[in-house]
């Protein structure tokens, strides 16, 4: 399986009368957007606005990202099985807009019918300041459609059309019409290595567990399933789509589509590694003893796959910890010697013991720091998506005070506190 | 104190002592898949058995 | 001219002993007791002090109307430094001391400093970046110890980054605590290096180590459970409907109390569950499957233990941090001890 992969790297994004990418200049045009979208918006309002790596800019209220990523060839779509039928994915030829999103933010039409672990949680993105570190997103164009579902639509056709309209979108930008730009070409497979190197899996534990708290893979959601083996190249042709709102702890379809861990180890395979492919695993599930069997089961996957080692990663935090752990566990049982990437809960002073869960065998970890610290967080100039922020159903803060919080405000602040090379570490 | 959980696990790493395994995460003391009086003998049994540890001497954190 | 803001309790600010530590937070645009040892010891520089004083007990009681005090005087007096007590081996003064400096230092970013023996309970509330001076257990030491704090003061104005590292680890109480730092390389990278470094055999170091909870003495079994009162206790946010003493949702600051006097069950439609960290739906529907009121009332009809108590305890976990749910179980253990309550069972999602 091999995919060829087209990376546009843009340098401005503003409105234009067409969608279309000069050089390094994306022009989006409104009317283009809303022709696209007018079907599914019929009870949903909507606004449109840009927002620029380091422009003094809020965006709150923040649901999903995805990166412009098309087939280039018409026939064929990514993100297979959201609005549109699905295909497989993973070959052939794929474009991408690399460091543009379409970013959804906005508001349910009925969050009182809502129960406590339903609701959604805010996540901000701050394009410049002490926040941008913690947000995903603060390092790319954005195009953000902040959608406020009227009381005619329920919760779940409000879910379901944000989703449809961010992978409309970006497939719609992504196959925007291109000139004067030579973008960055890779052939992305895992072709057998010759030397002998050491064969390694990433297991990726999401979590998906009911409406509005959800992961779909080629559109189907992945909440009764076994641990899978999935290929890269699908990763990057979005066939992992994210309905998850819980906003500090998922990761968001875009880094779905551009995972740190599997760029990684493509980068390193054939050199270092022999990279065998991702085993797709899911967290929460509701019995200890289902914990364990899905740690069982992904230890087993990986030993059929033949692996001497893993990379283990998780979306979520709380008990699905444990669930993480038992995998963590059963591989080391099995013989496969397993790293394991988690955020720390240390406490706003740092003296509360860093894990929910951690058994002998997670002997080897990566930190992503202590997300309890509390953050200074000046006001920026604009505020989009949204008249307040949030404090995680507790109080509601107006965007244009300071905020004193911890990084669980910032949209995907677990990966992205990782991505920004933070780590715990004692201090006296 | 016993400890009624289904993370049993957890549990005996924060120094619990008597910890006993709950159904599901969502409903501990619940099994909403059996009839109403089915599940309300099901509880019983099960706090019955929760009464027995409370009279259980343990030296470290157990999972019964 | 450089200021320095002083807290002192009720004692040292010469007010009172004891019987005033229900002090009202004063402000005193002047230096006051051991701030005018300070005063002089630092008099070869332009110093401004201003003091605050707090009783101890008005600070526990009113912490958070002390704090909002506090930080009107910040913003206001906006000082360069920031000195609590020293407070010896005195608990709640320490803890005043500790939390004053450590919310200084978090919202404002002002060098912060105090003084407190190692076996002082505030040495378990010093924030970040606060130099928590290492003092003696009495008072008495006052002289030398004023003599160091403004050793500290004068490096941490003049921001001599060596000398001050070397001050903290020959003068300041070792309290290792966990914060967030700047690695080398994103996660996705030290993952890797650390997975290949493990599968050569080659040394590495695991970022996150593993910590021991330090044990409590074990509950005694109960002898005889007919004679025995029971309680259930749960931290799964159940609560009546409309959830009238507004429980929090996710990480509990407070935990309640509520009848089930003469309760056979719990009914559907009376009580609801306010959680985020498990789908409520089921226990919504029937909230036995939480507290199990039905079972425990049959088994206490039954003879099986001698009295059901006439209140459940409830807070709410998830996300909630281990120390702030230790001390509402304490809070509640101690409320079922004086009630005569002989044994619980805790449900917990």
């Amino acid at each position: 399986m091999e995919l060829e992969l087209f990376d546009f790297h843009i340098d401005d994004i503003q409105w234009g009368d067409q969608t279309a990418l000069v050089g390094g200049h994306l022009s989006v045009s409104l009317a283009g957007i809303q022709e696209q979208i007018k079907d599914l918006t019929q009870n949903i309002k909507w606004t449109a606005e840009l927002a620029r790596p380091g422009e003094s800019k809020r965006i709150v209220h923040v649901l999903d990202t995805m990166i412009p990523i098309g087939k280039v060839h018409d026939d064929l779509r990514t993100f297979p099985g959201i609005d549109a039928p699905a295909q497989l994915v993973g070959t052939g030829q794929t474009e991408r807009l690399r460091n543009a999103l379409v970013t959804v933010a906005g508001s349910f039409p009925h969050p009182e019918t809502l129960t406590p672990i339903e609701k959604p949680r805010e996540g901000l993105i701050d394009m410049t300041g002490a926040g941008a570190r913690y947000s995903h997103g603060s390092d790319y164009y954005h195009l953000v459609l902040t959608l406020e579902g009227e009381p005619a639509l329920s919760n779940i056709a409000f879910d379901q059309a944000l989703r449809n309209i961010g992978v409309r979108i970006a497939r719609y930008l992504a196959g925007a019409e291109k000139s004067g730009a030579a973008p960055e070409r890779k052939q992305i497979n895992l072709a057998p290595v010759e030397k002998k190197l050491p064969k390694i899996v990433l297991i990726y534990q999401i979590q998906s567990q009911i409406p509005l708290v959800r992961t779909f893979y080629y559109g189907e959601e992945i909440s009764k399933t076994l641990p899978s083996f999935v290929h890269p190249t699908e990763f990057i042709d979005g066939a992992v789509v994210s309905g998850n709102y819980k906003s500090e702890r998922k990761i968001p379809t875009s880094l779905h589509c551009a995972n740190p861990f599997i760029e990684e180890m493509l980068r390193r395979h054939g050199g270092e590694l022999d990279f065998l492919g991702v085993i797709l695993s899911r967290g929460y599930n509701d019995s200890f003893e289902h914990k364990k069997k899905m740690g069982l089961w992904s230890a087993r996957l990986a030993r059929c796959l033949g692996a001497d080692g893993a990379v283990a990663m998780m979306e979520g935090t709380g008990n699905s910890t444990v669930d993480f752990m038992q995998t963590v566990k059963a591989c080391e049982e099995e013989g496969i010697k397993t790293v394991a990437v988690l955020h720390e809960d240390n406490g706003a002073r740092g003296y509360e013991r860093p894990l929910v869960d951690h058994p002998r065998e997670a002997d080897a970890m990566i930190s992503r720091g202590n997300r309890s610290e509390k953050l200074v967080l000046a006001p920026l100039d604009q505020v989009i998506g949204g008249e307040d922020i949030d404090l995680h159903l507790k109080l509601k803060h107006d965007p244009h005070q300071p905020l004193f919080f911890d990084p669980t405000i910032f949209f995907g602040a677990h990966c992205q506190m990782g991505a920004s090379g933070f780590r715990a570490a004692f201090e006296n | 104190m016993v400890l009624i959980t289904c993370l049993a696990n957890v549990a005996t790493q924060v120094g619990a002592y008597r910890i006993m395994s709950g159904n599901k995460f969502h409903y501990p003391v619940g099994n909403p898949d059996l009839p109403a009086a089915e599940e309300a003998n099901w509880r019983a049994a099960l706090l019955s058995a929760a009464l027995k540890i409370l009279q259980t001497p343990v030296d470290v954190p157990t999972v019964f | 001219m450089v200021k320095i803001l002083h807290y002192l309790n009720q004692f040292f600010a010469g007010i009172g002993g004891e019987e005033k530590a229900g002090q009202e937070f004063l402000f005193l645009a002047k230096a006051v007791g051991p701030g005018m040892l300070l005063r002089d010891l630092l008099k070869n520089r332009d110093i401004e002090i201003a003091t605050i004083v707090c009783g101890d007990n008005y600070f526990h009681e009113h912490e958070e109307a002390v704090l909002a005090s506090l930080a009107e005087v910040m913003t206001q007096f906006a000082p360069d430094l920031f000195i609590a007590g020293p407070a010896f081996h005195a608990g709640r003064y320490g803890l005043a001391c500790a939390k004053t400096a450590s919310f200084v230092r978090e919202r404002w970013g002002v060098p912060v400093l105090t003084g407190l023996y190692e076996e002082n309970p505030g040495t378990r509330e010093i924030g970040r970046h606060v130099f928590a001076i290492q003092t003696g257990s009495s008072a008495a030491s006052m002289p030398s110890t004023i003599k160091r704090c403004a050793d500290l003061a004068a490096l941490l104005l003049d921001r001599d980054a060596g000398r001050l590292e070397a001050f903290k680890e020959e003068f300041c109480l070792k309290i290792p605590r966990r914060f967030t730092v700047q690695a080398s390389a994103p996660d996705s990278e030290r993952a890797v290096d650390m997975l290949l470094a493990k599968l050569r055999g080659a040394a590495f170091e695991s970022e996150i180590p593993r910590i021991a909870v330090v044990p409590h003495p074990v509950p005694a079994a109960i002898q005889d459970l007919s004679q025995a009162t029971l309680a259930m206790v749960t931290e799964g946010g159940l609560v009546p409907m409309g959830n009238p003493d507004r429980l929090e949702s996710s990480r509990g600051t407070k935990y309640f109390k509520y009848s089930i006097k003469e309760r056979d069950d719990l009914k559907p439609g009376e009580f609801e569950a306010m959680h985020t960290g498990y789908d409520t739906s089921t226990v919504n529907a029937d909230p036995d499957r939480l507290i199990p009121v039905d079972a425990m009332r049959s088994l206490e009809r039954a003879g099986h233990f001698a009295r059901l108590h006439d209140y459940y305890y409830v807070t709410t976990g998830t996300g909630a941090m281990p120390a702030k749910m230790q001390e509402l179980g304490a809070g509640i253990a101690e409320e079922l001890s004086a009630s005569g309550v002989n044994g619980v069972v805790l449900t917990a999602t």
